[in-house]
């Protein structure tokens, strides 16, 4: 078997290409890996039959000199990006026994390259949670404190990344869902602009929100994945070219530390010292800092609890039982309608569609959903004068460790709060990073914790360059 | 304090059970008494946090609708269409009840 711990998409593509060992082997190490743990950690909700002939084909590709570097790489893909021919249930009841009759954008640019697809990973139910306790197949395991949350939505994809059962994973983060559950599993997470990667499909929760990324090791594993998937696509409208946002990549970048971070009094202290600890190290390394108020995080945290499920009761429309997945009958069609959605969709799915449609619905949209809307412009240009001064901005990506299964299941709101440090970029589109910065101890653990890089609209560059050297990569 | 301030707002009595059973209704899911209850009491709270939002005096704001009507539709034109029918076996036949090339639902009117 191959030794995994180490092992990085860079250096693994090494090893293929000087045939230290084959894309086959590397496949049966980790299908061993999954084998082992995953009926523990429940990552993925399905392994598919065919990875060792993808194997077999990426090896083909190497043996004739046609491997790039993402050649018999062995990914795991969240459950709501479709891959042609196979299941795809976005962690969801509704969508039982529904195949995907095309490949996300993303999809067929990673074919190109001739990945290994592991199998689908598990998720909050339609990507809407903080801890992937909404999966209808049941929540996934932190590998550092099984009792413990994998964070989410992505939590199949970060938890596969950070226990060895992939070498990395594609997820979607709509306010957190890639980086949050990096920072709980100590793995590398970007969330990217908005544009940048074709959302063409991903299964839909908040249009306006949603980014497709990656999960990584390293911050230098996570940009080869980026620079595979990234790029313009007409089949997704909102998608950007790359000379859409002109940012250069600063000799001296300048970091801005948003002063009611160091001085929230709720912070967990251990996020608040690792906070600090990794200012010092930023110090060490030659960076400039600069203190910076920031608009109170609150607005943002609200903005996006009232666009998201405004956008997310639209989008879940589509689930009626007539076209794709779960179907229950009724006495007619409207009451087939309320038995298959009231049945196929879980808990927090069915309350951010009622949110939704209560601030969306007559004499509330005014109050709420215009008002965020223009809140949301305003955070936008207010930002856009902070990237005046500053470069970079930074915070902790959550503002706990991974908490306990179970802990705040009861309490939406309190899950909620989870994402405070992460709906930012999301609500702006600005694209951010979270890479590992040091361990939480308690009890007998030591839980992982992230920091969370913000950089202007397309400046992905500068967050790879602030990424790397902070890791030491 | 962003991350408990919520907590300590004195909770009013803002959206009624009759309320939320309107909204499922309208949103076309079923819910029991229990979760029209609960859901209740969560969206309560939930709405009680984003009506934070309400310090932000129209006076800040640059227009009343922010981004929307701002956005607009980027269409491609209508042209070298697919050959007729080479898509639908495969969409058909994921959906849960079929009548030959067509989707089958129960009568409408």
């Amino acid at each position: 078997m191959i030794e995994t711990d180490n092992l990085t998409i860079s250096s693994a593509a090494r090893h293929l290409k000087n045939g230290d060992f084959s894309a086959t082997e590397l496949a049966d190490t980790y299908l061993k890996r999954i084998s082992e743990q995953n009926g523990e950690l429940n990552a993925f909700l399905e392994i598919f039959d065919d990875v060792k002939n993808q194997a077999a084909a990426a090896q083909k590709k190497i043996e004739a000199g046609e491997a790039t570097t993402l050649t018999g790489i062995p990914l795991a893909i969240k459950d709501n990006i479709l891959i042609k021919g196979r299941r795809a249930s976005a962690a969801s009841k509704i969508l039982e026994g529904y195949k995907a009759s095309y490949d996300a954008a993303v999809i067929e640019k990673l074919n190109k390259g001739g990945v290994v697809y592991l199998g689908r990973a598990n998720m909050d139910e339609f990507a809407m949670g903080s801890s992937t306790e909404n999966s209808a197949f049941g929540p996934v395991k932190n590998p550092h404190d099984s009792s413990r949350v994998s964070g989410g939505s992505s939590g199949g994809s970060a938890v596969a990344v950070s226990a060895g059962l992939a070498l990395a994973g594609l997820g979607s983060d709509t306010g957190g869902s890639i980086r949050q559950p990096a920072s709980f599993c100590g793995v590398v997470g970007l969330k990217t602009t908005y544009g940048r990667v074709s959302r063409h499909g991903l299964i839909a929760m908040g249009s306006s929100l949603d980014q497709i990324g990656p999960l990584a090791k390293t911050v230098t594993d996570a940009e080869i994945i980026y620079k595979a998937i990234s790029g313009r696509d007409p089949r997704d409208s909102t998608s950007i070219s790359e000379d859409t946002y002109s940012v250069g990549v600063k000799k001296s970048p300048i970091i801005g530390i948003p002063r009611q971070v160091t001085e929230e009094k709720g912070l967990d202290s251990a996020v608040l010292k690792n906070f600090k600890d990794s200012l010092e190290k930023l110090k060490g390394l030659g960076y400039k800092m600069k203190d910076i108020g920031v608009p109170d995080p609150k607005d943002a945290l609200a903005t996006y609890y009232i666009i998201m499920p405004a956008e997310v009761s639209s989008n879940m429309a589509r689930y009626d039982g007539v076209r794709f997945g779960l179907h229950k009958d009724g006495k007619d069609l409207i009451d087939d309608y309320f038995l298959t959605r009231g049945e196929g969709l879980g808990d927090e799915v069915r309350r951010r569609i009622i949110l939704g449609t209560y601030v969306l619905s007559t004499g509330y949209a005014d109050e709420y959903y215009y008002k965020a809307n223009s809140l949301r412009s305003k955070m936008r240009a207010d930002y856009a004068k902070l990237f005046d001064d500053v470069d970079i901005i930074i915070t902790p990506t959550a503002p706990t460790p991974a908490f306990k299964i179970g802990e705040k299941t009861k309490d939406p709101l309190e899950m909620y709060l989870a994402d405070i440090f992460t709906v930012t970029a999301n609500v702006l589109g600005t694209p951010a990073l979270s890479v590992p910065s040091g361990f939480a101890e308690t009890e007998d653990k030591k839980l992982p914790l992230g920091l969370q890089f913000m950089a202007p609209m397309g400046g992905e560059e500068a967050l790879f360059e602030i990424g790397k050297k902070f890791l030491g990569e | 304090m962003f991350l408990r301030g919520a907590r300590n707002a004195i909770i009013s009595n803002m959206i009624s059970k009759d309320e939320v059973e309107k909204l499922a209704l309208l949103s076309r899911l079923k819910l029991s008494h229990e979760e029209k209850d609960l859901f209740a009491r969560n969206l309560e709270e939930i709405v009680e946090y984003i009506s934070h939002i309400e310090h932000v005096s129209s006076k800040d704001l640059s227009n009343s609708k922010g981004t929307v009507g701002k956005i607009f539709n980027i269409l491609r034109p209508d042209e070298n269409p697919h050959q007729s029918g080479i898509h639908t076996e495969e969409l058909v036949s994921v959906a849960p009840d079929r009548e030959g090339d067509w989707i089958k639902v129960k009568k409408i009117l």
